[in-house]
């Protein structure tokens, strides 16, 4: 059973079964493609941990890495959430965790940096994940 | 302005400025986060990546650079008022290098340059007094400070810490205030059409309480000049700011002045211009065809050497402009339009659109404005067919299919009652009346626009996509803009689905897995496919010496294309 938020961010089983259920959107990513998410208590501190989503020849897996900063991390895209949106995210588990995400984008409590331009993630096989999650891949010039 | 090699063409620009009796102030502008489009990279105060993946990665700028950044602006300072022009202004907005430093989300440093408010604020203080040290005290310098950045979200700074920056700015000598408003990368709308005209007023009437002693500029979104001019009046800023406007219309000022502010085309606030930007592309603007081209004689409108009477047939944007370019070249233009009012698909737009109605519903307002004032003759009610051409024959030298497109129902399900299954134009135009509950077959931008319409009327809205994904035929800049007026309205989507059966009350659809659904409905809406009216194109091709095809009656595509086309042509028959 895990309650606290630093039990949800370790549950590699929880997060495997978020991926599982929609394996579909990273079909055409290349083996090695990954996605960060790192607490938002962890951004600031100069080692944390980080739960990755890695492409691996047959599907999305979750791991962990430490993570140093902006300029030594290796994924494609980066999302730092707060403990509550951790949660909250963790918690939508059976349900679209990736439209929650989508939503938690859009409302600001999942921060989303990307590492890569937008051609790099295309090539890599980003376009469904791109989609799903509704990022403004054009610029927003709203 | 980085070298003297260019003094030669900013010396004409600033000649340019100053013969049209305008004072000629240059931007210096470093863009920072957004910038290194030849470099592959950015540099910015700290490493904070990027959250548009159109930019490019950061590197962290040293001490040594962020002095010689400065002096760098000082220089191009200095060659700019070598170069003729009376000031200069640099600009912390849209998330430039000052704007890098000035906030908290992307100055992350520990040294003198970051931290508190004071310390980001330290690298524009330090370019104010480099710049006017230049310059000297003759030339004015101004700087563009947001009043809101939009980018909270990022830990970005808040309003009070913005207009402490401005303060700051003031405080160290700088001649005149631009206020502005949001980042590139804000998630927010700031400029858009969904913005009401005055909206971020309210950021500069602050900054005037803040700086009673310093000029404020401001307009952001501001696109009606007699309205700023009365908000100058009322005292909440002293200086109106232009930007799209008059991309949209370059005699806007003039035709202000000249009480002809009717034969002034608006600013739609359709964001095409930026948008081009992002893909690396030169801007152009929906509204003015000759934007970017105004040296290329293809462009202008000259007096025709051969005097032609010309037939339009449909009065919608594309019609209508070449119409207008048409006549003021010296043909004789008549319109023909089967419906009973001017504007086409643009007047159904207006009245389901979401943003502001009075953008699109300004354009038909111009419209009429410039048909009356030319005399253009317009036949409403007219349906031009074979037999109506019998009967004008050799009237006219010209003909321009610019009849628009429909909805092609063809491949659709015969409907098993009359009434339930009704088009987007019907819908648009009034003619029929809509059901409480109502499935729209087509999620592009004519299916959206009415479902999020008539879903704001309360009405029970699910559209039926057959694609992937919805607004597949917006611009990229204003799909967000649909799917997120779609999630706050709760209209049901259905893609990668289509209709099988159309009954009394619903349609059956299936989806790409063979699964059938039934979705009750009063009134089903066909929104797509969109179906080119080029009937005429082979009916008339014996009767009229030059026959044309403009807009959506070629190919179904937009507000540009149509404005477009039809004025490229009125410059060339
Ligand atoms: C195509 C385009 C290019 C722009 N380039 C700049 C620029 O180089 N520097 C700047 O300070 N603002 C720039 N802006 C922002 C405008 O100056 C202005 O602040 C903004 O468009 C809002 O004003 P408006 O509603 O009158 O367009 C640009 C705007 C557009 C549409
Ligand atoms: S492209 Fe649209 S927003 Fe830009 S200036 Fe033209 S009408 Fe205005």
């Amino acid at each position: 059973m895990v309650s606290t938020a630093d039990e949800m961010f370790l549950d590699t089983e929880g997060w495997q079964a978020i991926l599982d259920r929609r394996q579909e959107i990273f079909t055409d990513m290349l083996p090695g493609a990954s996605l960060g998410i790192l607490p938002k208590k962890n951004f600031d501190s100069p080692v944390g941990t980080m739960l990755t989503w890695v492409r691996q020849a047959d599907r999305m897996e979750v791991a962990y890495q430490s993570f140093t900063g902006f300029e030594n991390t290796s994924v494609d895209l980066l999302m730092v959430v707060d403990d509550e949106t951790l949660e909250y995210l963790h918690s939508q588990a059976q349900d679209n965790a990736f439209n929650e995400m989508k939503e938690q984008i859009r409302n600001g409590n999942v921060l989303l940096y990307v590492m890569k331009t937008l051609d790099e993630l295309l090539d890599l096989g980003y376009e469904e994940l791109i989609e799903v999650l509704k990022i403004p891949v054009l610029g927003a010039c709203r | 302005m980085f070298d003297d090699k260019f003094l030669p063409q900013f010396e004409q620009i600033a000649g340019y400025i100053h013969d049209g009796g305008a004072v000629a102030i240059q931007q210096i502008l470093h863009a920072g986060r957004y910038g290194g489009i030849d470099l592959g990279y950015c540099v910015q105060p700290s490493v904070v990546p990027q959250t548009l993946p159109h930019f490019r990665q950061p590197r962290e700028v040293s001490k040594e650079q962020i002095k010689a950044m400065i002096t760098q602006h000082a220089e191009a300072a200095k060659r700019a008022i070598k170069a003729g022009f009376d000031g200069t202004e640099i600009t912390s907005f849209m998330g430039y290098l000052l704007a890098n430093f000035n906030s908290k989300f992307t100055n992350r440093r520990t040294d003198e340059y970051g931290g508190s408010v004071e310390n980001r604020g330290r690298f524009m203080r330090e370019l104010i007094y480099a710049i006017k040290e230049a310059q000297g005290d003759d030339h004015p310098l101004i700087v563009r400070l947001n009043g809101a950045e939009l980018m909270d979200a990022h830990g970005g700074n808040t309003e009070d810490e913005c207009f402490e920056l401005m303060k700051m700015a003031g405080d160290a000598g700088v001649d005149m205030i631009s206020v502005t408003v949001g980042w590139q990368e804000a998630p927010e709308s700031s400029i858009g059409r969904d913005i009401p005209p005055g909206h971020w007023n309210r950021l500069a009437v602050r900054a005037k309480q803040l700086l009673p002693n310093i000029p404020i500029a401001f307009g952001v979104r501001l696109p009606n000049p007699v309205m700023a001019n009365q908000n100058i009046a009322d005292g909440e800023f002293d200086y109106w700011e232009v930007c799209r406007p008059l991309l949209a219309e370059p005699e806007l000022l003039h035709k202000a002045a000249e009480d002809r502010l009717d034969e002034a085309k608006h600013c739609l606030g359709c964001m095409n211009c930026l948008s081009r930007l992002f893909r690396d592309l030169p801007y152009l603007c929906t509204n003015n065809p000759t934007l970017g081209h105004e040296v290329e004689p293809e462009y202008h409108i000259t007096p025709a050497v051969v005097k032609k009477k010309v037939m339009i047939i449909g009065a919608g944007p594309s019609g209508i402009e070449c119409a207008i370019a048409a006549t003021k070249r010296g043909h004789d233009v008549t319109i023909y339009e089967k419906s009973n009012s001017i504007g086409g698909s643009l007047v159904g737009y207006a009245a389901y659109d979401m943003a502001n109605k009075e953008d699109l519903r300004s354009q038909i307002s111009y419209y009429k404005t410039m048909l009356d004032k030319l005399g253009i003759k317009v036949n409403l009610n007219t349906d031009v067919n074979p037999k109506l051409m019998r009967s004008i024959l050799h009237q006219y030298d010209v003909a321009v299919v610019a009849a628009g497109a429909g909805v092609d129902t063809r491949g659709l399900p015969i409907p098993e009652q009359e009434g339930v299954l009704v088009t987007a134009a019907d819908v648009a135009g009034g003619k029929v009346k809509v059901g409480q509950k109502v499935v729209v077959l087509g999620g592009g931008k004519i299916g959206l626009t009415l479902a999020e319409g008539l879903s704001q009327t309360g009405r029970e809205v699910t559209v039926v996509e057959k694609e992937k994904r919805i607004a597949g035929d917006v611009i990229p800049t204003w799909k967000w803009r649909h799917t997120s007026w779609v999630e706050q309205l709760k209209i049901k989507t259905l893609t990668l689905s289509k209709p099988i059966k159309i009954g009394a009350s619903g349609v059956t659809i299936v989806n790409e897995k063979g699964e059938e659904t039934f979705l009750q409905a009063d009134t089903v809406i066909a929104a797509s496919p969109r179906r080119p009216n080029q009937e005429l194109f082979q009916e008339f091709e014996f009767m009229v010496d030059e026959l044309h095809g403009i807009g959506d009656a070629l190919v179904p595509r937009g507000l540009l294309q149509a404005i477009h086309e039809g004025y490229r042509l009125g410059v060339r028959i």
